[in-house]
C-alpha cells in the first residue's frame, strides 16, 4: 500500500516537471529544471520539518507528497545531462553556473523550507 | 506521451523507494541510497540521451525511461534535504563530501553512458 503512494506522487511529479519543461523550451539555458530543482527542494524542506514537527513520519503525506511526487518532480539526472550538453556545445561559463547554481540554490531553498516550518510550529 | 512519462516515473519512484528501504536496515550518517540512485540514473540518462539524440530509440521509450524513469528515480529534493540534516548535525565535512561527490560521479557516469 505504502509503494502505491509513492507511485501516484511519484506518476504527478515527472508529468509536472516534463510540463514545466515544455515552457521553457526556447531557452537554451536549462532554466526549467534549475527551476524544479530548486522550488522541489524548498517544498520538500517544509513538508519533511512539518510532518517531523507533528511526529507523523512515515505517513502518507510523507510518501505521496515527498518521496513520491517532489522525489521524482526534481531530478538529478537531468541536471547531470544539462551541464554534459552545455560543456559539449562549449558554454562553459553557462555550465559553470549551472552546476555551481543548482546544488547551492538547491540546499539553500531546503533550509529556508526547513526553518520557515520549524519556527512557525514552534512559536504556536 | 504524458502517460509515458506517468508510467516511467512511478516506476522510477517505486525503485528509488525500494533501494532507500534497502539501505535503511544499516544505519549509516552517510546517504548512500540517493548517492547510488542518483549516479546509476545519470549513467542510464546517458546512455538514453545519446540513443535518442541519434535515433535509435522512438520518442515514447525516451519519454518512459529517460524524462520518466530516470527523472524521477534520480532526486535532487532529497539530496538537497539530506544536506541540510547532515549540516545541522554538525557533520559539514561529510556534507561536502556528499554534496561534490554526487555532483562529480553522477557527472562522470553520466559522460560515460553518453560516450560509450
Amino acid at each position: 500500500m505504502h509503494l502505491l503512494y509513492v507511485m501516484l506522487g511519484g506518476f504527478a511529479g515527472a508529468i509536472s516537471r516534463y510540463i514545466v519543461d515544455t515552457l521553457f523550451i526556447t531557452t537554451t539555458f536549462p532554466v526549467a529544471t534549475l527551476l524544479t530543482n530548486v522550488a522541489g527542494s524548498f517544498l520538500l524542506g517544509v513538508l519533511f520539518a512539518y510532518v517531523d514537527k507533528k511526529r507523523s513520519r512515515n505517513g502518507i503525506v510523507e510518501r505521496l507528497f515527498g518521496i513520491g511526487f517532489l522525489g521524482s518532480f526534481t531530478t538529478f539526472s537531468t541536471f547531470s545531462i544539462d551541464a554534459l550538453l552545455l560543456l559539449e556545445s562549449g558554454q562553459f561559463m553557462q555550465a559553470f553556473f549551472y552546476v555551481l547554481g543548482t546544488p547551492l540554490l538547491s540546499i539553500v531553498s531546503a533550509y529556508i523550507g526547513i526553518k520557515v516550518i520549524t519556527k512557525r510550529v514552534r512559536s504556536s | 506521451m504524458l502517460f509515458s512519462i506517468g508510467f516511467g516515473g512511478s516506476l522510477g519512484a517505486a525503485l528509488r523507494y525500494g533501494i532507500s528501504l534497502l539501505f535503511q536496515k544499516k544505519k549509516r550518517n552517510f546517504p548512500l541510497h540517493t548517492f547510488v540512485v542518483n549516479v546509476i540514473g545519470s549513467l542510464l540518462l546517458g546512455i538514453l540521451a545519446r540513443a535518442f539524440i541519434v535515433g535509435h530509440i522512438s520518442s515514447f521509450v525516451w519519454a518512459f525511461w529517460g524524462i520518466g524513469f530516470c527523472g524521477a528515480f534520480t532526486t535532487f529534493s532529497t539530496f538537497s534535504y539530506e544536506v541540510v540534516v547532515l549540516v545541522e548535525k554538525k557533520q559539514v565535512r561529510k556534507a561536502l563530501l556528499y554534496i561534490i561527490s554526487s555532483i562529480i560521479v553522477s557527472f562522470l557516469f553520466a559522460a560515460i553512458g553518453y560516450y560509450i
